[in-house]
């Protein structure tokens, strides 16, 4: 199954201001990223540029509509997410606990939705 | 540049499933994510199941701690998810502003950090 | 030919204040970065204060600070890390360094289209597209941003370190945009300066001289417009709309500070030069065949000042383009403007009507509650106009808006004994 692993955490525990350089951020997701292809579980994974890179757009009454910023105000913002492949749910909580950045914030897992 | 397309809407607010406009909604991410592959700029993406599904994990002191649901209640959900790769923020909001939710909901986008 | 220290820094000003715009955006288009730009000037600046004393100003003061920019920007992207990366950058300056080596040196290309583009690009908040033009292209430090919008300046540099931090991680790139854009990107643009200029007219508090100075770097923003850009018509309407607007600004208020409504105006100050130059910029903009909302608006205020006095302004006409605005613009606040000159032309109780109409809609739009209080005072409902007139007093924002109210609800109540 496969299940998508959010990884979420508050504006003091933005993973950019945490890490002191881009490197060991990169660092921590190369390191899941090679400890999961290596238990055969990786799909996908990236991190996501700070929150104040985000733009969000709805469209209503056929025009564009932007904010500066994510969706939502809420405590927590998404801060990267990966993809797994998992033979079920318990097993996905235990990668979880090992995403970069869960020690700080949440890492919300959701199903795939499959379609053919 | 690698950006997330993060698709948030009212789980109420689109078509019901079943219905002849629910077919319709499929039909045009169908043509949407086609014409991202054509364009080469389609990279990733998934629909995610519904927010009731989701579990969310925080680890404090070393204790992990599991909820059923997801990471906190807003009124539009997070519901699938496009990884595209495009020049420039303009181009990603162009194909934002083509998926069927915009009209009802929010697109994200998310600058991914590129590592080097 | 040798500039003594605070004469040669006065002048060092001067020519930042005119030329600021275009050195960034020159910079910006090489470099592809606006923070190394502005910190790559901002060293040139500093190099420039301290050899100039001895070489006193170069022939081209701008071409000198350009060239020493572009230097530093290389300086500093080697000493950053990873500039295997900037290499096509360093290159590409690299030959505008040797192009620009020729004597005499080549004008300086004015990149300010594409600045302005991207400071006013619609994924940043308005108060930052607003911000970030004041402060790159209008050539404002940032104090003086700061003031325009009653901030703190460390409050606004950081809004302006975040909307550029933006711009360089989100990928806003610094470019005309595709025709199928470019209306839409454009319009932000105006809006931008239209908003810039309504901060300074509006001035709901803010020292008096800071105000004037926002209209003056609106209407400077707006003839940049016109001059990148003179087939655009909204460009000529809106540069007309602020020129006929400003022209009023000493017969705005008395000498006691009190708001002076256009009817009463002492016409004879307004600034005629101006006015001259707003008539013709509405005429460049008809010409071009392609109407918008303003250049409405610019026609409006456009028939205000060609009028005589208050009663002889051709309130027919205007009633036509307010009904023609309608279309463009169908909101409260527009019908609301156009019941009043309904009024005008002496249909007053279907004015009426149609603020009854708008009641519920604009119940707290403060111009709202003042305009109809003066309808139905002229109708003789002076307990309605009494009400409407407090209600107004209540949303008012600013101390002059409430002494004028106060001093029309006194002068009804004597005259109605």
């Amino acid at each position: 199954m496969e299940f998508m692993f959010l990884i979420r955490s508050g504006r003091d525990t933005d993973p950019y201001r945490l890490a002191s350089t881009v490197d060991e951020l990169g660092d921590a997701y190369r390191k899941a990223a090679a400890e999961t292809s290596e238990a055969g579980t990786y799909l996908e994974g990236n991190a996501l540029k700070h929150i104040g890179s985000a733009t969000s757009l709805r469209v209503r009454r056929g025009r564009r509509e932007y904010v500066d910023g994510p969706a939502a105000d809420t405590d927590e913002q998404l801060r990267g997410y990966f993809v797994l492949e998992c033979p079920d749910l318990d097993a996905a909580l235990s990668w979880a606990a090992r995403l970069p950045g869960v020690q700080h914030g949440s890492v919300e897992i959701r199903p795939i939705r499959a379609y053919d | 540049m690698k950006y997330m397309l993060l698709i948030h809407s009212d789980p109420t607010a689109g078509p019901t499933p079943g219905t002849p406009a629910f077919d319709k909604l499929l039909a045009d991410y169908h043509q949407v994510t086609g014409d991202m592959k054509e364009a080469g700029v389609y990279v990733g993406g998934n629909a995610l199941m519904p927010t009731h599904t989701a579990k969310t994990l925080r680890v404090r002191s070393g204790k992990r701690d599991v909820i059923d649901g997801p990471f906190a209640e807003t009124k539009e959900a997070l519901g699938g998810y496009y990884v595209l790769e495009c020049p420039d923020l303009d181009a990603a909001i162009d194909w934002a502003a083509r998926l069927p939710e915009v009209q009802w909901g929010t697109i994200e986008i998310r600058p991914v950090m590129e590592f080097g | 030919m040798h500039a003594g220290g605070p004469d040669l820094a006065l002048r060092l000003a001067e020519l930042l204040r005119h030329d600021r715009g275009r050195l960034l955006s020159a910079l910006i288009s090489g470099l592809r970065d606006f923070e190394l730009a502005e910190e790559a000037l901002a060293e040139a600046v500093e190099a420039a204060l301290r050899n100039w004393q001895h070489t006193g100003l170069p022939d081209r003061p701008d071409a000198w600070l350009l060239r020493v920019a572009r230097r530093k920007a290389m300086d500093q992207i080697r000493r950053r890390g990873r500039w295997k990366d900037r290499i096509p950058d360093l290159a590409r300056l690299a030959q505008a360094d040797q192009d620009d080596a020729a004597e005499p040196p080549p004008p300086i290309p004015d990149e300010r289209m594409r600045l302005i583009l991207t400071c006013c690009h619609p994924s940043l908040d308005p108060k930052s597209r607003v911000a970030l033009t004041l402060r790159t292209i209008g050539g404002l430090t940032t104090a003086e941003v700061a003031r325009a919008f009653v901030d703190q300046e460390a409050a606004m540099a950081q809004r302006l370190v975040r909307a550029k931090a933006k711009i360089r991680d989100a990928g806003i790139r610094f470019t005309i945009p595709e025709a199928s854009d470019w209306e839409h990107r454009f319009s932000s643009v105006l809006n931008v300066v239209y908003l810039i200029f309504n901060e300074g007219y509006t001035a709901s508090s803010g020292e008096a001289q800071i105000r004037t100075d926002l209209c003056e770097e609106a209407i400077f923003l707006a003839r940049l417009l016109t001059e990148l850009r003179p087939a655009e018509a909204e460009s000529w309407g809106l540069l007309s709309l602020l020129l006929t607007t400003h022209a009023r600004r000493r017969a705005r208020a008395d000498q006691a500070g009190q708001i002076v409504p256009i009817a009463t105006q002492d016409r004879g100050s307004w600034d005629g030069d101006l006015i001259d130059e707003g008539l013709k910029a509405l005429d460049r903009a008809l010409v071009l065949l392609r109407p918008g909302p303003l250049q409405i608006k610019a026609a409006i205020s456009a028939l205000h000042v060609q009028a005589r006095d208050h009663t002889s302004t051709d309130w027919r006409q205007m009633l036509l383009l307010y009904s023609t605005l309608l279309a463009y613009e169908p909101t409260d606040v527009v019908r609301l403007n156009r019941a009043v000159v309904l009024a005008e032309t002496g249909a007053l109780s279907e004015a009426l009507a149609e603020t009854e109409r708008l009641g519920a809609a604009l119940c707290d739009y403060q111009p709202y509650h003042a305009a109809r209080a003066d309808l139905l005072r002229r109708a003789g409902d002076l307990e309605g106009a009494d009400s409407a007139y407090r209600r107004a007093i209540e949303l008012s924002g600013t101390e002059d808006q409430r002494q004028f109210l106060e001093e029309r609800l006194r002068a009804m109540m004597s005259e109605s004994r």
